[in-house]
């Protein structure tokens, strides 16, 4: 037997498994520091691929409130329901009980999901209550997500229907101010970074990129109460009368704000479904009719601004018809000679003729461009038309004359406000505004304050005692003038439709509001201006001097003697 | 005397370190106190929005006519019930 061996130590294969350790141990090592160190920006962004959300933080829109703050359209939280329908297809189970809270049969749902199927999400249901998606919320399946979201709601309905016009169902202005005023009013949504688990629920806020910033308010200058109760009144005539339509503007003679603009019929901007472009279009600045008589106090201002006439010049009318070349303007009766100032209260034709024709064609259209007619009144509204004033040059004589009472040229309802509301100034025109002028807005003269007071002495006559009769007011001095216009039709004028108008100012005393009244088509018999449209003019400017405290600059009208001394009502008053 | 100096640095280093520790704890309770606060804030302007709405709804102008006028027979003074006070 040989001896036994000492095991021996093998030195190179010891080496070998050596080097082979440490090589491993270095390759693990170095990897670490390269995934630690050196690679860490691709590492970390993967991780906050997987953990990390951007999420936005809604911003709602401002309120509108009319000029004293009363809310006119404000948006009120709530949400919208969105699935994924790849998550929620490993929860078919619970279809039926998601179908059941949202008030959908199990099979729509199953197809509405099936429809959508390669999506990441889809909206199931848009703007609910919230409380209805808290309960959707509880049922914690997998895939379905609320999101805060916005409605805009009106209070006031059809009575501002016309001037706010209405968002869109992502919260933007389609119509009306809220489309002009879209950027002020709407709010710009924040972005916060959240971290989420597996499931996507936030866990942790980490940091706001960027705050939400609220839309801000939009104080108007319509007054509620006069807005509601002009509405009110045009509706009634305009049922009353069976009328196709009916506009009212009225303005703020000082500021040239709008008090109110009413139109008729409306529609309810609450009730999105009843939506019909037809009734949308705020017609009293995107439509231009030819005004008829109202437009006569503005040739006469020409003729008195020509400096060749005065309130007391006779003209003479008879015999009640006059020819322009193949053509005839007529009046109602045979006026025989009047005095200009008799030419309102008479609305007669051939008077207005007469003293148009008499003066040169481009002082005449310089004095009414002046008055704003075919220019946009600069409010700032959508769709706001010019109407037509053609050039000077253009103007046949017969095209003259007829412009002088309101045939030939078109305006907008809101220009002719305008014009009176300049008459109402003693000649100042301003520019319109549907904001609240919390500063005394700056005018342009466009007559002389001789004219404008002389115009509005004679307007002043059609109420007392031309055929402005209706518009009276008890205890305010009212002045205005009736028109009662043809609707021009494809080739001519249509014999049974008319335009009523009534055009007017009041106080007389001291002007404050400028008030037009439009009644469209009114088919139950009565057409004329005076008629039709006057009563209404009366109702909401009564209404509107009383809601806005205006004194009667004509209390002996009313009959009774004021009262001086008031003993017994002076403590009692001031107890309370 | 310089490595008094050098000790004294490592005892400040230790407790601005303890006090970033802090800092950092006291930021994250306040964070969540803060969101939480934040989300009242939201949950409470909600709930004014609605409730002004309400408001605005209930007194509306067509509403307070109708009940002035069936409910409480309530009518518009007419011109002969007035009274003018001179200024």
């Amino acid at each position: 037997m040989k001896k036994a061996t000492t095991p021996s130590s093998y030195p190179l294969r010891r080496w070998l498994l050596l080097v082979c350790f440490l090589s491993a141990a270095l390759l693990l090592g170095g990897r670490a520091v390269y995934l630690q160190l050196l690679n860490n920006d691709f590492l970390k962004a993967e991780g906050d691929a997987r953990a990390v959300r951007v999420v936005a933080i809604p911003a709602h829109r401002g309120v509108i409130t009319d000029r004293n703050g009363e809310q006119l359209a404000m948006s009120t939280p709530l949400e919208s329901i969105s699935v994924s329908p790849r998550q929620i297809s490993r929860e078919a189970a619970r279809l039926p009980e998601l179908a059941a809270a949202l008030g959908m049969a199990p099979d729509a749902l199953r197809r509405f999901l099936y429809k959508h199927k390669g999506r990441n999400a889809v909206y199931l249901q848009r703007q609910v209550h919230p409380d209805l998606a808290a309960a959707v919320k509880r049922l914690g399946i997998r895939g379905v997500r609320t999101e805060p979201e916005y409605k805009r709601y009106y209070p006031a309905a059809d009575i501002s229907a016309h001037i706010l016009g209405f968002t869109g169902i992502d919260d933007q202005g389609q119509e009306g101010l809220e489309l002009a005023y879209d950027g002020w009013l709407s709010g710009r949504p924040g972005k916060k970074r959240v971290l989420v688990d597996r499931y996507r629920r936030v866990v942790r806020d980490i940091e706001g990129i960027q705050p939400a910033r609220p839309g801000k308010a939009l104080a108007l200058s319509i007054d509620r109460r006069v807005q509601y109760l002009a509405y009110r009144e045009l509706a009634a005539a305009a049922r009353a009368h069976r009328a196709k339509g009916g506009w009212l503007v009225m303005l703020d003679v000082l500021t040239g704000e709008v008090m109110a603009l009413a139109g008729w019929p409306a529609y309810n901007p609450n009730d999105r479904a009843s939506l019909n472009s037809a009734y949308y279009r705020n017609r009293a600045l995107t439509d231009a009719f030819e005004p008829g008589s109202t437009m006569k106090p503005f040739a006469v201002a020409a003729a008195l601004e020509s400096g060749r006439y005065h309130p007391e010049t006779e003209i003479d009318t008879a015999p009640g018809y006059f020819k322009v070349g193949a053509d005839t303007v007529r009046d109602d009766s045979n006026f025989g000679r009047i005095k200009v100032a008799d030419v309102l209260p008479k609305s007669s034709n051939v008077g207005a003729s007469r003293l148009v024709l008499s003066l040169a064609p481009e002082r005449y259209w310089d004095l009414l461009s002046r008055f704003g007619f075919g220019q946009s009144s600069a409010s700032g509204f959508p769709g706001e038309v010019a109407g037509e004033l053609r050039s000077f040059t253009a103007w046949s004589r017969i095209e003259m004359a007829t412009m002088s009472f309101g045939y030939g040229l078109s305006v907008t309802p809101l220009q002719l406000a305008r014009a009176y509301a300049a008459l109402a100034a003693d000649g100042i025109l301003r520019p319109v505004s549907f904001l609240r002028a919390d500063q005394p807005v700056p005018g342009q003269r466009v007559i002389a304050r001789d004219v404008a007071r002389q115009i509005r002495a004679m307007l002043g006559k059609v109420v007392s005692e031309g055929s402005g009769r209706r518009a009276a007011i008890p205890g305010y001095r009212v002045m205005g003038k009736t028109g009662t216009a043809l609707k021009a039709i494809s080739g001519g004028y249509a014999e049974d439709r008319y335009l009523s108008l009534f055009a007017g100012i009041a106080p007389a005393g001291a002007p404050r509001f400028a008030l037009l009244v439009l009644i469209d088509e009114p088919r139950a018999g009565d057409t004329a201006g005076g008629k039709v449209a006057a009563p209404v003019f009366a109702k909401v400017m009564a209404g509107a001097l009383r809601l806005l405290n205006i004194p009667p600059d004509d209390p002996a009208a009313l009959g009774r003697p004021l009262l001086t001394h008031t003993p017994a009502l002076a403590p009692e008053g001031a107890r309370r | 005397m310089m490595r008094g100096f050098q000790y004294g640095l490592y005892a400040l280093i230790f407790c601005s370190a303890l006090w970033v520790a802090e800092a950092r704890h006291d930021a994250r309770q306040l964070f969540v106190e803060l969101q939480a606060l934040e989300q009242e804030r939201d949950q409470l302007n909600e709930q004014w929005v609605r409730l002004e709405l309400e408001r605005s709804t209930w007194a509306m102008e067509d509403r307070i006519e109708a009940m002035a006028r069936n409910e409480l027979n309530m009518k518009a003074p007419g011109p002969d019930s007035l009274m003018l006070l001179a200024p």
